[in-house]
């Protein structure tokens, strides 16, 4: 992209489109940037390799090597702990990011050879949870002392497989410990934030972070499917909120996993929840306390805090700051009332659908708009399953859901095209 | 100085990751070394864990126990006492709650169902880790051994101290199922 850019300089001040000045300080600002940056391309190279060969030393070993005695088959197991930790100091007096990413990587699947070898020469009970949970635990603290982004992205994925695999399925334990591990990145995230907010680290963890707490937030759903669904509310309007704050919402939605996630959660809330059954099922079990609550009162914490700034900072309240809020509310009178529930949630899925149709058209936002019909639409096709409408009556709706789609965007595109 | 004492934590964080799987060898030596040999009955089958590669899953003929305790909750601890019977096997003498303080010999195993007065647990030295290729040969082998002869002639060789359990060997037949493979290719010759 700069590269395109400065060729065209010469040509721009040539035809006086900026003057030789401006196409100085142009050249001058990307050669500075450059300066600054490492090597990316040299950077993502050398950690997916020593990735892909750390996983490969971890395979070659699985294999088990049974002709060899014991104590050859423990020193194998601590051979790459030993070259990859003193190839992290030999990194870190060399001062180069690439180097100290790549070791440590590499440091990172030699620690899970260490432990598997030991447990394999051994026999030793446990199984990939107790695993996974003390290899997290010895390569967290290099997130810190290393300021590796590559260990990062590994301790967010570990920690991620660790609470599926020991908070999911059949007598399985709420992984309380998700928690702390999750937190222990987030000092990590602020501290990168603050310090290169347009990077593109920022824009994968800004994805990555708000996923991994969505794919482990359902193993602490113990019994109770209505704290399930109020947890997730709850965690979808946090991340909503955090992602509405100026600086990420001013990036693109590409770089805002954290607003893109909120907002679609809240809507596949909204739409499983309009079915009449599983509010039948939410009235006959009505509220119970549970070690959900645990995790959800202080989530509902940090939604106040961050809804009161919102509302304190920005001069002009969105609206669906205060859908998650009254769906919170909307569920709670679920477990005592399961019909009022249903309409009350249909009734709110279909005015945000409308609420987001006009915005979009009063603002000329196609994303807007689209978005509003297709929850609109949505809404009315699951209606289709549980109420009892003639064919005809359906087809007709659908043809004029279709017509409203076309017509709508049409007559925007032509009143942008004349103003 | 701030270089100073993040180097002094890398060290320790470094220590720490030679110190835990040290510590696993050293648990697992002690309780060869001083723990007491047990041969526990048993049926091989044979799964993989994606990173630490294939084992076989050993089944106990000890799982149930007889107690007059109630309120055994899923997934508990349960301490087993074990002892032998005549030919050498291990043998179940007692469970409880608590860690027993009239012995030594005794195993961890995680309690399952229980009903009318009969507990269900599952010993916790239930993977034998195998190279890949022989894992499957040494299911087959079980499977041959015990259609043509006699049951009960599979068994594993535990060393227990102190509620640790480390399992040193599966044996078919007197044969340790490492070596299986070698002596059926040998026989077929």
């Amino acid at each position: 992209m700069s590269s395109k850019f400065l060729k065209d300089l010469p040509e721009m001040t040539e035809q006086g489109v900026i003057s030789e000045e401006v196409a100085q300080n142009i050249r001058l600002w990307y050669q500075h940037r450059s300066a600054e940056k490492p090597n990316r391309l040299l950077l993502i190279s050398g950690v997916l390799g020593a990735l892909l060969i750390g996983l490969g030393i971890i395979l070659i070993l699985a294999h088990n090597w049974d002709f060899f005695p014991k104590l050859v088959k423990t020193v194998l197991a601590f051979t790459p702990l030993l070259i990859s930790q003193a190839l992290v100091i030999y990194s870190l007096q060399k001062q180069s990011r690439v180097w100290v990413e790549s070791t440590a990587t590499l440091l990172f699947f030699s620690v899970g050879t260490a432990i598997s070898l030991i447990s394999q020469i051994y026999h030793l009970p446990g199984n990939i949870d107790n695993f996974l949970f003390l290899w997290i635990l010895l390569c967290a603290p290099l997130i810190y002392l290393l300021r590796s982004k590559a260990i990062t992205l590994l301790h967010l994925i570990f920690i991620t497989w660790w609470a599926v695999s020991s908070g999911y399925g059949y007598r399985s334990q709420i992984p309380w410990f998700f928690l702390l591990f999750f937190a222990w990145l987030l000092p990590f995230y602020r501290h990168l934030f603050y310090k290169e907010a347009h990077s593109n680290m920022i824009s994968v963890l800004s994805w990555m972070l708000p996923l991994s707490f969505t794919i482990a937030l359902g193993a602490f759903v113990d019994k109770s499917e209505l704290w399930g669904f109020i947890m997730y509310v709850i965690f979808f309007a946090i991340i909503y909120q955090w992602g509405s704050f100026k600086t990420l919402k001013e990036a693109s939605l590409m770089k805002n996993g954290f607003r893109v996630l909120g907002l679609i959660g809240l809507l596949v809330v909204m739409i499983i929840a309009s079915f009449r059954g599983l509010w039948k099922e939410i009235a006959s079990d009505g509220i119970q306390g549970g070690p959900e609550l645990y995790l959800i009162i202080p989530l509902f914490l940090i939604l106040i805090v961050l809804v009161t700034m919102h509302l304190k900072k920005e001069k002009k309240t969105e609206f669906f700051i205060f859908v998650p809020l009254t769906l919170i509310g909307i569920f709670l009178l679920g477990a005592f009332h399961s019909v009022l529930a249903t309409i009350a949630i249909n009734a709110i899925t279909l005015a945000t659908g409308i609420i987001f149709v006009r915005d979009g058209a009063l603002n000329t936002s196609f994303r807007k708009l689209n978005l509003g019909l297709l929850l609109i639409s949505v809404l009315i096709a699951c209606r289709f399953f549980d109420t009892d409408l003639s064919f005809v009556f359906k087809g007709i709706l659908f043809v004029s859901i279709g017509f409203g789609f076309f017509l709508t965007n049409y007559l925007m595109l032509k009143r942008k095209a004349k103003s | 100085m701030k270089k100073v004492i993040l180097t002094a934590l890398l060290l320790v964080v470094f220590a720490a990751q030679w110190i835990f799987p040290l510590k696993m060898i050293y648990d697992s030596e002690n309780v060869i070394a001083n723990g007491k040999a047990y041969k526990f009955r048993t049926q091989p089958i044979d799964p993989t864990d994606p990173l630490r590669g294939a084992y076989i899953t050993l089944n106990y003929e000890i799982r149930s126990f007889k107690t007059l305790e109630e309120d055994w909750v899923y997934g508990d601890d349960v301490y087993v006492s074990l002892t032998e019977d005549s030919l050498g096997f291990a043998r179940v003498s007692a469970i409880s709650k608590n860690k027993p303080a009239n012995t030594t010999n005794f195993v961890v195993a995680k309690t399952r169902s229980y009903y009318k007065g009969l507990l269900n647990f599952q010993l916790p030295f239930n993977r034998f880790y195998m190279n890949e290729k022989k894992a499957y040969d040494a299911e087959l082998a079980y499977l041959k051994v015990n259609r043509d002869s006699l049951p009960n002639n599979s068994y594993a060789l535990v060393f227990v101290k102190e509620g640790k359990a480390v399992l040193a060997d599966v044996l078919i037949n007197g044969t340790s199922v490492a070596e299986l493979k070698q002596q059926t290719e040998n026989s077929t010759e």
